[in-house]
């Protein structure tokens, strides 16, 4: 099944190759995980415990499910609802940056980056694999918490809407890949995944509408909350879900989440591209 | 550029700077290393070159300098006929790479299913690879453990393993960095002879590998490049090399005590030899005789030890070994310089 032959030339279609590649990448990582099976029991559960906190003081202080407060700022009360949609879009926004920034460190502290590096594919291939598959089971995850938290709290969505919510995720699926090549990036050159990825996750789960409106959000921080997809994704996935009332139109939230995918990609691929010539440059692969 | 080499490298060099006292993130530039200086290698179609020096002597560099991992500082190079900078995507799809010992597969997933998602990354069409795989299977004797999990084999089945992933995509060209390093001596010798009878001979593959055991080199290699401190002393077959340095044949006797004077006297006579050394131990003598025309040397001593009816004694004539073409050229032993560089 070897060819006894002289040198050959070879003929490649990178784009299809690229696509294989990170397809089977991703279904690489998926089989893995699945191979740790008291992972997979947590992805269902493990969400809903980081969130039920939230709920719960919320219901404590208000001594319900509805604020009056938050109806007179966006228009609708259930801040329960308004947790959930939240807890689970950021959601992608976490395991976007943490797989894209660590994918590359667990290759090599698992020995096989330099198998990997050594394929005839983009390097990008690779982080977009690896971070594909953690959308795939973010993805899981949010239909779970949608599960439970329907048996725990009532809660129901008008899910004829879900196209249009699932199209706003994926712009900002497609704007976070971007970022997250930068943040990629950025660890090759400081080296610390666990700190830089930290950091960054809590600052933007500080300055985003997760758990409160925009408006809550001091202008100084409000700033960086803007420049972030998952802000514009949050806004508009509860204007559809929950009649949730904006200073921002669907289409400008559109345009935002096509405006920051661009421009999160051009940064991204530049500055992972310059990290991958500095490290060839400096010859080290454990340089990540 | 010729068709005839498959592997090209012109002035070859790759410098690392050592930097030196860091306060966070304020380091100070360092000492200057070259890993690789000016090399200039041609590696034919079809042959088994080898890179032989001691630890440091920058001959994984090179080869990962080859492999499109690291960026050269100065020169280019050639693989398959594809720059390794400005084509190093069809470099990388012209080779396969064994490096990094048996941790570079995945060892939560099987031998099948590792060779299949390798395949994947190398396109290897869908018609193509299960066929592939099993073949690779079959010759790596790893059927039987197809379907368990890396972890639960045994190292050398996972080295086995290796190198059926660099060989899923069927390259031309094999580079094998170390590939006998940390295996036992008897699946050594099985690596060995696999990677001379099956692949290159069988199959034809070129192969390109760094070592620093003397005897691999030797067994395996149709020419070596000596590579010491980034530099490539000498290149030739490994006969040749040790030719080049042979200024003397050594005949080594191994005689018991009692016939130790008359075979000594004999050798003594022996009008080709040039010089006798005499090593008395507790109930054998080893008389070891130079001269620069053994083997008549050896026809007259054999003529006269028949004559006394000592015949039955053992002897060989020694060559130099490539340690010894080692230190012909750098001064010091491969070992020395191992212990130097560390």
């Amino acid at each position: 099944m070897l060819m006894k032959r002289k040198s050959k030339r070879v003929d490649i279609d990178i784009k299809y190759m690229n696509i294989r590649a990170m397809l089977s990448i991703a279904k690489k990582e998926l089989i893995i995980a699945s191979r740790y099976k008291l992972q997979v029991v947590f992805w269902g559960v493990v969400p809903v415990l980081w969130v039920l906190p939230f709920i719960l003081t919320g219901i404590a202080i208000s001594g319900g499910t509805d604020s009056e407060i938050l109806e007179s700022t966006i228009g609708t009360g259930n801040f329960v609802e308004f947790i959930i949609i939240g807890a689970i879009i950021f959601s992608y926004m976490g395991s976007t940056i943490w797989v894209m920034g660590n994918a590359l460190r667990w290759e090599q502290y698992s020995g096989t980056l330099e198998s990997l590096y050594l394929a005839p594919v983009s390097r990008m291939t690779i982080l977009i694999g690896a971070t594909l598959s953690q959308t795939i089971i973010a993805t899981i995850q949010a239909i779970l918490q949608f599960l439970i938290f329907s048996f725990l709290f009532g809660v129901v969505y008008p899910f004829h809407k879900i196209v249009i919510v699932a199209f706003l995720v994926l712009l900002m699926i497609i704007g976070l890949y971007g970022f997250a090549f930068f943040i990629a990036a950025v660890i090759i050159f400081f080296k610390d995944p666990d700190v830089l990825n930290d950091f960054i996750s809590t600052f933007f789960y500080l300055v985003t509408p997760v758990n409160y409106p925009l408006e809550a959000i001091p202008i100084s921080l409000r700033i960086f909350g803007l420049i972030m997809p998952v802000t514009y994704a949050l806004i508009g996935s509860r204007m559809i879900l929950m009649s949730l009332k904006s200073s921002f139109t669907l289409e400008s939230i559109i345009f935002a989440l096509i405006i920051l995918a661009i421009v999160f990609w051009i940064v991204g691929y530049s500055t992972f591209k310059f990290a991958e010539y500095w490290t060839k440059q400096r010859g080290k692969l454990s340089a990540y | 550029m010729t068709d005839d080499y498959i592997i090209i490298t012109e002035n070859l060099v790759k410098r690392f700077e050592k930097r030196e006292k860091r306060f966070g993130f304020i380091s100070r530039k360092g000492k200057i290393i070259t890993a690789v200086d000016h090399v200039n290698l041609k590696v034919k179609e079809g042959e088994i070159f080898g890179i032989l020096g001691p630890n440091g002597a920058g001959k994984t560099t090179l080869i990962k300098i080859l492999a499109t991992l690291i960026l050269p500082d100065e020169g280019r190079a050639f693989v398959n006929g594809y720059d390794i900078i400005k084509e190093d995507i069809k470099v990388r799809a012209s080779i396969g790479v064994v490096t990094g010992g048996e941790r570079s597969v995945y060892w939560k997933l099987t031998p099948r299913e590792n060779l299949a998602f390798f395949a994947k990354l190398y396109n290897v069409p869908e018609s193509v690879m299960k066929k592939r795989i099993d073949y690779l299977l079959d010759i790596m004797n790893l059927k039987d453990r197809a379907d368990d999990y890396v972890e639960d084999l045994s190292t050398g089945m996972r080295m086995k393993l290796i190198l059926a992933r660099a060989l899923v995509h069927d390259p031309p060209i094999l580079m094998l960095d170390e590939p006998t390093i940390g295996l036992d001596p008897k699946f050594s010798i099985e690596i060995r002879r696999f990677i001379k009878e099956k692949l290159n001979k069988e199959l034809g593959k070129t192969i390109l590998l760094t070592t620093h055991y003397m005897h691999e080199a030797d067994y395996l290699c149709d020419r070596i490049a000596l590579m010491n401190k980034g530099k490539i002393i000498v290149v030739d077959d490994p006969m040749a090399l040790k030719l080049k340095i042979k200024k003397y044949d050594a005949i080594i006797f191994e005689v018991p005590l009692k016939y130790s004077n008359d075979v000594k006297e004999i050798v003594k006579s022996c009008e080709f030899i040039e010089n006798m050394e005499i090593e008395n131990h507790a109930r054998m003598s080893i008389i070891k005789a130079l001269s620069k025309n053994g083997f008549d040397a050896l026809d007259l001593i054999l003529d006269k030890l028949k004559g006394k009816h000592l015949s039955h004694l053992n002897f060989r004539v020694e060559n130099p070994t490539l340690e010894d073409v080692f230190i012909h050229y750098t001064g010091r032993g491969l070992e020395d310089a191992d212990e130097e560089e560390e």
